[in-house]
């Protein structure tokens, strides 16, 4: 098993499923040189004809993917940052409807990769995590890897699915690393990872957030707390059985993620968790996330978003310290 | 291409079956056999079908807002009971009934539809990558309005389907009334045609109650697109008989549209015209016409019964079409 | 009171010649630049007043609106008339300018915009600008210039004759009665349609009429012009029998597109000779364009007439002009 980053994971997955099926192919602004280095090397093997580069115009790029999907191929488009894909959300919500609102016998195989997420100092305009906006689009599949193994296994599984997955990619993640099998693997859909074991604490986080919560479960466990952190790595399909099953063994649960806590996906995996395992629960359920503001620009950004300390506070408040 | 005889009697038959189920549906929506709303397509007969019979399998037809691709659809071969049974709900419609009103069969090269005005132009772009990609030779013919001419993805399609040199057909049917705005107002350039050359295309504008001339005019650029020299945009001047939606008036802006002016449209019946030509040049005689004219009744009026006695949209079959 | 009327055509340059070959293309722009332009001559003579037609682009008004901050001497105004979008706003503006006593008609379009206009107004001498490659009565001119040799034309200021010509036309004459006109050709073409106008098909071209014929036009009375050229001012027509034969001709039959074309018959024709339609049921394109069906009942006949309307001749008007002082300022 290599030990590789994330971006690498990511390219390794695209080469693989465009060398295994003719009809993927690449779209996007700069994709061939690639702004995040994702795909280095794609355009040099596969040509221009299978990593289209395109002018900045994200609607027709989220909007051809619909009709060449439907035409039979299966495209990747690189999307640069999720903040962007709002400019083209019709075009993604059509994706997501078309085959239920068109009789169920098309298929939509597209992969929106969507490169997010904050503590970069990008701004407003460049550092939103939304999840929640495409998990209102009924017919879409949500993805949110946070290690390089999630990220490869659960790419070439959108890329193989018959329907379009939103696929999210923290530009901090990039290059972490983590150990990668030389053989091929595939991550299925609504199966949630439980990332540590534990028995006082439940924590349920997304993306760049699961790797603060190992951190910190780490930090815990020195001190004596055993924290279960859960990554659902699929908002759609959610995984609700694997975090009910643990939040029925710790009875306390915290929900961690990037995105504004109003509406955010916490919100709906706290309703469900109130459906489910209501009587097991020790303790209200919290929710570390952004404030309910627009992400401000370079240092400032992290008055917005969710902090370490943040999530800190949170597990005393829960283990009542 | 030439046009035959029979070419000519089958765009005949094409029209006269679309505007017959395009009645059928009106008349359901008075009845309440009609479970959705109807945008008539009446009075773009001529365009509808004209751009589309003389495509071949593998070629895709992508309707506009209008007529709900009645006439597309048709003339691609969809049977109308498929039409008329989606529009009533009925589990034997071309969408198994629950899609109110949309078209699609991908055998036939009709990718689907959507009501969002102006939405089909990246889809479009994406069909066209899959023809180029495919390497056969098809190519997409994809219809929108002057009122759908105002929307930002119509920009970016144009640019990229130009700079990708793919094969597409972009066929506007400029009549004249986006909802109530009228094109007068609305649309800068008051030929739409005159929007290609700003995206290195060629743009034409023809008579769209002349089927003949939208056929030769629509085959002339989907050769030119199969040859591999890329899109070009077909503007076919058209009237709009009936109001934006079933239900509603004729108005431009807020004020009604004079009858003598509707009239004058309506003077200007594809149907009507093509009939009286095809008579006028000894093509085909009344009888002929009749004939086409009562077997297309007939069959409309089977394609009623049908749809009568289908199920109703199974929502199971509903439930499970989500994901693939 | 002296007056210039401006015909100018929002359809021209948009058929389906951009498809099959590489017509040139004006954009309705700068069609509006040029009437500005042409409008700016006119005034420079002193013309009192300047018609524009009305047409469903409204060059008129955007000309007008755009020129308010320039202090015409010429009263300008677009023509009070219904706007139906088709040719027959040309053949309407025309007749209006007629009856009005409009000096000179100054055309922007193609053959068959100025075949429109001759069908409104054979009397009004014109000014025919092109608006394209694929034209023979309209001329590549500054637009500018043009509206000189329009607003001298309309004030009278040249003494004597030779500063136009009469140009000849073809009438179609249906069951003894006109039905039609072309101003440089009239084309018998085995279709059944008129559909959307232009004729590209050699194959289907059976007959050429034609006024004039010259190897430097373009289009079918370039046939003619390689084998015997025809001058506009020529009291002749010619006819061309179109088919297999020992003849053969390249010509450039659109811009840019070429074909060989057998010609079986050339005759020579004089004022008030007929040509028969022989083929039936056909299509009979005028300059360029499908326009009459000729039934299998009908009998047509193409009749050459010295009696179209008469075109200014814009060097001639301006070198005779700069002679007179014409353009001296006083001090």
């Amino acid at each position: 098993m290599a030990d590789i980053n994330f971006a690498r994971a990511i390219s390794q997955a695209l080469d693989e499923e465009m060398a295994r099926d003719e009809k993927v192919y690449m779209i996007g602004e700069d994709v061939r040189a690639g702004v995040f280095t994702a795909q280095a090397g794609l355009v040099q093997k596969y040509g221009e004809e299978r990593v289209i580069d395109t002018p900045i115009s994200e609607t027709a790029i989220a909007g051809s993917c619909l009709g060449a999907a439907i035409a039979g191929y299966r495209p990747v488009a690189d999307m640069m940052f999720d903040d962007f894909m709002l400019i083209c959300m019709d075009e993604m919500k059509n994706a997501a409807q078309w085959r239920f609102a068109n009789g169920g016998f098309i298929k939509v195989p597209i992969v929106y990769r969507l490169p997010m997420g904050g503590y970069v100092g990008l701004g407003a305009d460049h550092s939103r995590a939304m999840f929640s906006p495409v998990m209102h689009l009924a017919g879409m599949k949500v993805v949110v890897p946070s290690t390089p193994y999630d990220a490869k296994g659960l790419l070439k599984t959108a890329i193989r699915d018959d329907n379009p997955v939103c696929f999210f990619e923290h530009r901090l993640l990039y290059r972490t690393r983590g150990p990668v099998p030389e053989e091929e693997y595939l991550i299925p859909f609504g199966v949630a990872d439980v990332k540590k074991e534990g028995s006082d604490l439940t924590i349920v986080a997304l993306g760049y957030m699961v790797q603060w919560a190992m951190e910190l479960a780490k930090e815990y466990e020195a001190k004596g707390v055993s924290i279960e952190v859960i990554d659902p790595r699929t908002l759609e399909p959610l995984d609700i059985d694997t975090i009910v099953k643990s939040v029925e063994k710790t009875g306390r649960v915290l929900l961690v993620e990037e995105d504004m806590t109003r509406c955010g996906a916490t919100a709906e995996i706290g309703m469900q968790i109130m459906d489910r395992a209501f009587d097991s629960l020790d303790a209200p359920i919290l929710r570390v996330g952004a404030k309910n503001f627009p992400i401000a620009g370079g240092p400032m950004e992290k008055l917005i978003l969710p902090s370490k300390n943040d999530i800190i506070t949170a597990i005393d408040k829960l283990l009542g310290r | 291409m030439k046009l035959e005889r029979d070419d000519l009697l089958k765009l005949y038959r094409n029209m006269v079956l679309t505007r017959k189920t395009d009645e059928s549906i009106i008349d359901g929506i008075k009845t309440g056999r009609v479970v959705s709303f109807f945008h008539s397509g009446q009075g773009h007969e001529a365009t509808d079908v004209g751009g589309v019979t003389f495509l071949r399998k593998g070629d895709w037809a992508m309707a506009g807002v209008r007529g709900h691709g009645v006439g597309q659809a048709i003339a691609k071969g969809l049977a109308p009971r498929e039409f008329l049974a989606e529009h009533c709900g009925k589990a034997t419609g071309c969408c198994f009934g629950w899609s109110g009103f949309h078209t699609a069969n991908l055998e036939l090269g009709l990718p689907g539809y959507w009501g969002t005005v102006g939405t089909t132009f990246p889809i479009t772009l994406g069909l066209g990558i899959a023809c180029k990609k495919d390497g056969k030779g098809n190519v997409v013919v994809s219809y929108f309005g002057d009122g759908a001419s105002g929307r930002g993805t119509l920009h970016e399609a144009f640019n990229m389907t130009s700079i990708y040199k793919l094969p597409v057909v972009w066929l506007c049917e400029n009549n004249m009334l986006a909802i109530n705005m009228p094109a007068s107002e609305a649309v800068a350039s008051k030929d739409v045609a005159d929007l290609a050359y700003g995206y290195n295309m060629p743009g034409v504008v023809v008579d769209g109650q002349d089927v003949v001339a939208v056929a030769e005019a629509v085959m002339i650029a989907v050769e030119r697109a199969r040859a591999g020299d890329g899109p070009s945009l077909v503007e076919c001047k058209t009237f709009r008989f009936r109001p934006h939606s079933e239900g509603g008036k004729m108005i431009r802006g807020y004020q009604p549209i004079p009858e003598e002016e509707i009239a004058e449209w309506r003077s200007k019946d594809p149907i009507v015209l093509f009939r009286k030509k095809l008579i006028e040049q000894g093509i085909a005689a009344n009888v002929e016409l009749d004939k086409i004219d009562g077997d297309a009744a007939a069959e409309i009026a089977v394609a009623e019964k049908f749809v009568a006695e289908s199920p109703l949209a199974d929502p199971e079959r509903m439930f499970n079409s989500l994901y693939a | 009171m002296s007056k210039v009327g401006i015909i100018s055509n929002p359809a021209s340059g948009k058929d389906i010649r951009r498809l099959i070959a590489f017509a040139s293309v004006m954009d309705n722009v700068e069609k509006t630049n040029q009437i500005k332009r042409i409008v700016m001559g006119i005034d420079s003579t002193g013309v009192d007043e300047i018609l524009i037609m009305p047409d469903y682009y409204c060059f008129g008004l955007r000309v007008v609106s755009d020129l308010n901050s320039v202090r015409l001497k010429a009263k300008i105004s677009v023509l009070d008339m219904p706007v139906t979008a088709t040719m027959e706003d040309t053949v309407n503006a025309a007749k209006i300018m007629g009856e009005m006593g409009v000096g000179c008609i100054v055309t922007l379009g193609g053959d068959g915009t100025n075949r429109a206009v001759a069908i409104g107004s054979r009397k009004t001498p014109l000014v025919p600008l092109s608006t394209g490659t694929n034209n023979v009565f309209p001329i590549m001119v500054e637009a500018t210039v043009a509206g000189i040799a329009a607003g001298i034309t309309a004030q009278n200021i040249l003494n004597g004759d030779g500063f136009s010509y009469i140009h000849k036309r073809l009438a179609i004459i249906k069951d003894g009665r006109e039905i039609g006109m072309a101003l440089i050709d009239a084309v018998v073409v085995d279709q059944l349609f008129v559909s959307s106008r232009a004729v590209w098909e050699l194959p289907d071209v059976r007959q050429i009429v034609c006024t004039r014929a010259d190897a430097k036009n373009i289009g079918l009375t370039s046939v003619a012009g390689v084998l015997h050229p025809l001058g506009a001012r020529e009291a002749k027509g010619l006819h061309l029998r179109i088919g297999d034969g020992d003849l053969k001709v390249r010509a450039a039959v659109l811009p840019g597109l070429f074909a060989d074309v057998g010609v079986q018959e050339l005759q020579v024709l004089d004022p008030g000779d007929e040509v028969q339609v022989s083929l039936k049921p056909s299509i009979i394109a005028l300059d360029g364009e499908r326009e009459v069906a000729v039934q299998p009942s009908d009998d047509v006949k193409i009749r050459i007439e010295i009696d179209g309307p008469p075109v200014v001749e814009i060097d001639k008007v301006l070198s005779a002009a700069a002679a007179k002082g014409f353009f001296k300022v006083k001090n």
